[in-house]
């Protein structure tokens, strides 16, 4: 007898039944979690060498991350799916990528994270952004929102949150998460590898406390919404079939006016909840207008995908996320984009351009250093070829999926986003290829549209065949994503020495001084917002002789000297080793004086003459 | 003298424009989206008031926008 959840799983692979094994991936993943604690409990992170995270976990953590990738395969592949299990095994393995940094170093990473929680304390302490401060400030809905819950909880600031911040946004990315993949096309089966894959290979740190992981939550809400209320209705290609090639005809209707007004689409859902989500939704678009300054442009165009798909049907909600997106950018925003406004639209058509600073400005520093960023590439690259042979295997009712991987790339002709528009819009395609991966284990073959390849069925051994393949890629994306996640932690995590220094000279500064660093690689800028002047030398080479000098230009009060400063200039900016010895020993000789000092950092007070006030 | 105030570039700028405009065309989407949803038949005619509305709205707003960027940008 057919069981209806296998339906879209090829016949000659369907499992057979079998109680045996009914609690052994549960069991798997008690195991692997136990083994994870133990991972993190014995990881040293002062130990950690240029190739991050990935170096300072034992063995283990690798055992851990096997048992967990095999668990997901037993239950992927059960005779009966079960949500329940796999929800819980799938947080297990969220745990093993995006929660063990938390566990494993001793404080929150990256210095974005710090400089918002500064911006949320900006907000909780005056009750508004700080205008013409920083280009964030001008999209401070997500600082507002993070202030409220900063109250709330009665904390006197957002230090709190940050550490575990990524394990527990990405854990609230499966709601929207397994809505997609229920809704998106894809058989039942193949949905929930999606979302394996998608928690396996999202190497991209944009999870970490920022207003981008809150907005990328909204996208994901607003897409699955989306896709869960309309669904498309049938394919009208048929008729002028004969006249027209497929594909022309096809074209043509995507672009006609009828699916511009989104009437080749039907819902089940009752014309007061239909109305009720509109408004929700355009709730959540207002929300994402005010607080991020790229995901409005990408809710736009995914918006705009589900339109030319058959997946949305009232396009109003396309134009009020225009309207809201642009209206804060011109009346919001502009204390941002007064005065230079190239900054904004400098980019348009320049997609070459574009790619090139995505991509090649990426690839210097050390071997170390480059083998990271060539194995982030090469992650993406082998992640979309798969979906490319999903997009090719599979039966769709409709090109959603493809449409949605291929929209947030448009972005790239606008805008380079700072170097980081190419790792946004991957990111924000990442579920949809994920999606599309997974089709290439497990394509749905009844949708009405033709695959554009023919299928190859499996044998008999087909279900160890397809659950060993899955495990094996699920097992190396994971690794990899391991890996290269954490590559930069050698620079981007701190340890406890290097918090305390920044905090003590936030004690000690006094308004209008300087605090210099090489590089903003501090948990630095969480108070005193507005207050302070910090002066980097980033992008000043120090070379051939580390040069105290550029610090007293600046009138340097304080300057910090630290582990992570250190392993930077040997990693990206090709520094030699002990350099910053070598500055620390130049600064002492130019009359800069120990103020304190910890293992891992070092605070420099300057000669009274050195020190200015602005 | 009321003409010419209206079309100066100073006026189109500011934000009470782009402010109405948007206002403007959330309220007929609004009422767009309630009739389409509610299946509340509209005739032809007052469907196309109502598409023919939000289009001019929209030409409006963008022209508000763009006025404010060429203005105040500098």
């Amino acid at each position: 007898m057919l069981d209806s959840a296998l339906r879209g799983v090829p016949a000659t692979i369907r499992p057979r039944r079998s109680r045996s094994i009914d609690r052994l991936p549960l069991l798997l993943g008690l195991v692997s979690f136990i083994l994870w604690m133990v991972a993190v409990q014995n990881a040293n992170a002062l130990l950690m060498n240029p190739y991050g995270l990935a170096s300072v976990l034992g063995w283990p953590f690798f055992l851990g991350l096997a048992l967990i990738v095999v668990a997901l395969a037993i239950e992927l592949l059960h005779v009966r799916l079960r949500p329940t299990s796999l929800i819980v095994l799938i947080a297990i393995f969220a745990f093993f990528i995006y929660g063990t940094a938390s566990a494993v170093e001793p404080v929150a990473g990256l210095e974005s994270s710090y400089i918002h929680a500064g911006f949320i304390q900006y907000i909780l302490q005056h009750g508004h952004a700080l205008s013409d401060y920083d280009a964030r400030f001008s999209w401070p809905g997500a600082f507002s929102l993070g202030s409220v819950f900063v109250a709330f909880t009665g904390l006197h600031n957002a230090i709190a949150f940050l550490r575990w911040f990524p394990v527990v946004i990405e854990l609230l990315y499966m709601a929207p998460l397994i809505v997609i993949s229920r809704f998106s096309g894809v058989g039942r089966r193949a949905g929930w590898l999606g979302i394996i894959i998608y928690y396996a290979s999202n190497w991209i740190y944009q999870d970490y406390f920022s207003p981008q992981a809150l907005n990328f939550l909204f996208y994901l809400v607003i897409v699955a919404t989306v896709l869960a209320c309309w669904q498309p209705a049938r394919d009208e290609a048929t008729a002028v079939q004969k006249f027209f090639g497929r594909t022309v005809t096809k074209v043509r209707l995507m672009f006609a006016r009828f699916r511009g007004l989104g009437r080749d689409t039907y819902s089940n859902w009752s014309a007061f909840r239909v109305l009720l989500i509109m408004i929700l939704l355009s709730l959540v678009m207002l929300a994402s207008a005010m607080s991020h300054q790229l995901t409005p442009f990408v809710i736009m165009l995914g918006l705009a995908a589900c339109i030319l798909t058959r997946r949305l049907g009232r396009p109003e909600l396309l134009v009020v996320a225009f309207i809201f997106s642009v209206a804060w950018l011109s009346l919001g925003a502009s204390g941002y984009w007064i005065g230079h406004l190239s900054v904004i639209f400098g980019g348009l058509g320049q997609v070459s351009g574009t790619l090139g600073q995505n991509v090649a400005t990426r690839i210097v520093g050390s071997f170390s250093h480059r083998l990271i960023v060539d194995g982030r590439i090469l992650c993406i690259l082998a992640l979309y070829s798969l979906g490319v042979v999903g997009a090719l295997r599979r039966r769709p009712d409709s090109r959603a999926l493809e449409a949605l991987v291929v929209a947030p790339m448009l972005l790239l002709a606008a805008q380079s986003y700072g170097g980081e528009g190419l790792l946004r819009a991957v990111l924000f395609g990442l579920p949809f290829v994920s999606l599309l991966a997974a089709s290439a284990f497990l394509p749905n073959l009844t949708g009405p549209m033709k695959a554009i390849v023919p299928q190859m069925p499996f044998r008999r051994s087909g279900r160890l065949v397809l659950g060993s393949l899955i495990a094996g890629v699920v097992f190396i994306a994971s690794l990899g994503t391991v890996i290269v996640r954490g590559g930069n932690d050698a620079y981007e995590s701190y340890t406890n020495g290097e918090f305390a220094a920044v905090n003590y000279t936030y004690n000690h500064i006094t308004p209008g001084e300087t605090l210099g660093l090489i590089v903003p690689n501090l948990p630095i800028g969480y108070r005193d917002v507005g207050v302070i002047n910090i002066y980097s030398a980033d992008g000043i080479n120090l070379l051939p002789r580390v040069r105290a000098i550029t610090f007293e230009r600046n009138h340097a009060a304080w300057i910090i000297l630290s582990q992570s400063q250190e392993s930077w200039g040997v990693n990206v900016a090709g520094y030699p080793v002990a350099w910053e010895s070598n500055l620390e020993g130049s600064l002492l000789s130019d009359g800069y004086t120990i103020a304190k000092a910890w293992p891992t950092a070092t605070v420099l007070r300057a000669p009274a003459s050195f020190i200015k006030k602005n | 003298m009321s003409y010419a105030v209206i079309v100066a570039s100073g006026a189109l700028a500011g934000p009470p424009a782009v402010l109405v405009s948007t206002v403007a065309i959330l309220v007929l989407l609004a009422a767009r989206a309630w009739s389409g949803t509610m299946g509340l038949t509209l005739t032809r005619r007052v469907s196309l008031y109502v598409d023919g509305a939000i289009g001019v709205f929209f030409v409006l707003f963008l022209v508000f926008v763009i006025v404010r960027f060429k203005s105040l940008a500098g």
